[in-house]
């Protein structure tokens, strides 16, 4: 188990690093440069700028210049934020997107597990089709239209909560719901469909036959089993949730990573964006391996060679 | 040869017809899918005809009339700018659906092309190619097309490629496992002892084969596709006005929605509808295409 950990940490070196150079590749071929909207800037002062932030040394050398403060985990200046350091705003922004995203993947698990374990229990009848089409609703009706809709309603309308920003708990809910309500969806189908293969499994039929109660027979047999295909999607779940806090940070104007992170790409913010993408990358990484291991010691009939058959 | 061809093609068509007699038959038992197929089909229609049906100019503005709620004369009502509701939310679905059929048939080409080549060659080839994807999975794609719309304009073809690009992985995937099964079949074995060449055998016998779960999973491209564009045209990174797409269309009414809340109301809806049924009818195709499949 150890050594499959250490083999994946290993494994997801050379990614990084390609991850790194495309990016960097990636900005450097871009037409315009983060000072080129300034236009009323004199050359000297943009010589300046160049010099301050190393753009005019060799494309090479730049790049072992990054590469070695990377490695420190120094993603350097800002440039559009002059005085803050693309590290002073990732560790701004990150705990709020996190605690978003925490409060997102709950609300999702609660809503999207329960109801699809109850729509399992109680296949084809209202129990099971009711939260089914709620589903499907939550797949196709994305979050930018949700999360106005819902601010629409509670915020303007109803005034029960407030309608942007992030103090007290209750700037928490409507956007924990818009971030999560399409990963309820989708937990809410797996974890369906993975119950109702499970309740087919003779060993579910012996424990009925034994006696053992209904009740004990779901939450000590089929629970274990029923939940394998939810926890290998939350892994992947983590780059939906990234992207969902792009739009749902917009929507409620939280100061959390995403919305650095697109004002960076707007802004043609080169470190800001090369640090956030980098961080990102690590990110998935690691709530992917997270989310293996769960599965592996939960599944004994996975090996522990890293082939998933 | 003549012979030989006959053969296989006798041989195919049987399977042929039979499959899909059976899909369309199982599939005319799904109620929602055939709404949904038939619901597309209106959408698409109308996006095709727009420039004839639309009663107005899609950028021409009436500033003095302003943002009017729905009546006779604009059916879904004006926006800010005067400009016709209905005829934008046409033109947009033009560009939404464009967007979601394109960018999906370039990830489809790209999926079976490598899907294809991975699972018949196998082997090392095999296990390097899949590597690629594992590794590709991993990443945070969403940001880089993020960055590819920012640094490279926001250009329209650019964001097909872009999508596309991003979305081929699963597609490759869900061919090569296909591929795989399917070459340790008789009937290919049937072909090596024929004489068939390689590119016939994947072109002839492989490719026709496995055109189930892909066109299943390809109808569930299409709206994942259509929502990645509303995405980037909801954060300002898509489609530029005066153009309009649904995204763009919900993102500019979600700045209004207090005041003129029906220029959120109808393009969110054409959105939600477009994408209901592509999602019912992917359903029910792999319902009827692929009776074995796990319905997640």
């Amino acid at each position: 188990m150890l050594l499959y950990i250490l083999k994946r940490i290993f494994e997801s070196i050379p990614v990084l690093f390609a991850v790194l150079i495309f990016t960097f590749v990636f900005m450097k071929a871009a037409p315009g440069g983060p000072f080129s909207s300034e236009k009323t800037a004199s050359p000297e002062v943009i010589k300046k700028l160049n010099e301050r932030y190393n753009l005019d040394a060799p494309i090479v050398e730049q790049f072992f210049d990054y590469l070695k403060k990377v490695l420190q985990f120094d993603f350097g200046p800002s440039f559009k934020y002059v005085d803050r350091s693309v590290n002073e705003i990732i560790g701004a922004g990150l705990p709020v997107s996190l605690e978003l995203g925490l409060y997102a993947i709950i609300f999702a698990m609660l809503l999207g597990i329960s109801s699809g374990v109850f729509a399992a229990i109680r296949k084809n009848t209202w129990l099971d089709y009711l939260p089914m089409s709620f589903s499907m609703l939550g797949i196709c009706v994305p979050s930018f239209l949700l999360g106005p809709a819902l601010v629409l309603v509670f915020a303007i309308y109803f005034e029960i909560f407030p309608v942007s920003g992030w103090d007290d708990w209750t700037h928490k809910i409507l956007p924990a719901i818009t971030l999560g309500a399409g990963y309820a969806a989708y937990l809410a189908r797996l974890s369906r469909a993975g119950m109702l293969d499970i309740l087919n499994q003779d060993y579910i039929r012996t424990a009925k036959a034994k006696g053992v109660s209904n009740s004990k027979v779901i939450l000590k047999h089929a629970l274990k089993g029923g939940l394998l295909p939810v926890i290998s999607f939350l892994g992947p779940a983590m780059a939906g949730l990234l992207a969902g806090s792009f739009v749902t940070e917009t929507i409620f104007q939280i100061p959390g990573i995403g919305r650095f992170y697109v004002q960076g790409a707007f802004n043609r913010d080169y470190t800001l964006i090369m640090g956030t993408t980098i961080l990102f990358s690590a990110l998935l990484i690691f709530f992917n391996l997270l989310s293996d291991i769960l599965l592996i010691s939960l599944n004994p009939r996975l090996s522990f060679k890293g082939d998933k058959q | 040869m003549s012979l030989q061809e006959n053969i296989s093609e006798i041989a195919e068509e049987e399977i042929g017809t039979s499959l899909w007699k059976d899909a369309w038959i199982r599939l005319q038992n799904n109620k929602m899918a055939l709404i949904g197929f038939f619901v597309l089909i209106v959408m698409i229609v109308l996006a095709i005809i727009a420039p004839l049906i639309a009663p107005y100019s899609y950028e021409a503005q009436n500033l003095p009339l302003g943002p009017t709620p729905p009546s006779w004369k604009n059916w879904m009502g004006t926006d800010t700018f005067g400009r016709d509701l209905f005829t934008r939310v046409l033109y947009g679905g033009r560009i939404s659906l464009a967007v979601g059929f394109v960018a999906t048939a370039v990830s489809l080409g790209i999926g079976i092309a490598y899907g294809t080549i991975s699972g018949f060659i196998g082997g090392k080839l095999d296990s390097v190619m899949m590597r690629i994807v594992d590794i590709l999975y991993s990443l945070p794609f969403i940001l880089f097309v993020i960055m590819l719309m920012v640094l490279f304009g926001r250009n329209f073809y650019l964001m097909f490629l872009a999508i596309g690009a991003v979305e081929w992985l699963t597609m490759a995937r869900i061919v090569r496992g296909q591929v795989l099964t399917l070459r340790k079949q008789e009937f290919i074995e049937a072909c090596y002892s024929l004489g068939l060449s390689n590119k016939r055998i994947i072109t002839k016998h492989l490719v026709p084969n496995i055109l189930g779960p892909v066109i299943v999973y390809t109808t569930l491209t299409i709206p994942s596709v259509m929502l990645l564009e509303a995405f980037l045209s909801f954060l300002g990174l898509g489609i530029q006005p005066p153009m309009s797409s649904w995204g763009l269309l919900i993102s500019s009414g979600v700045d209004t929605m207090e005041e003129f809340p029906w220029l959120l109301i109808f393009p969110g809806l054409a959105l939600a509808i477009t994408l209901f049924s592509l999602n019912f009818l992917g359903d029910g195709l792999r319902d009827a295409l692929d009776p074995k499949a796990a319905k997640d």
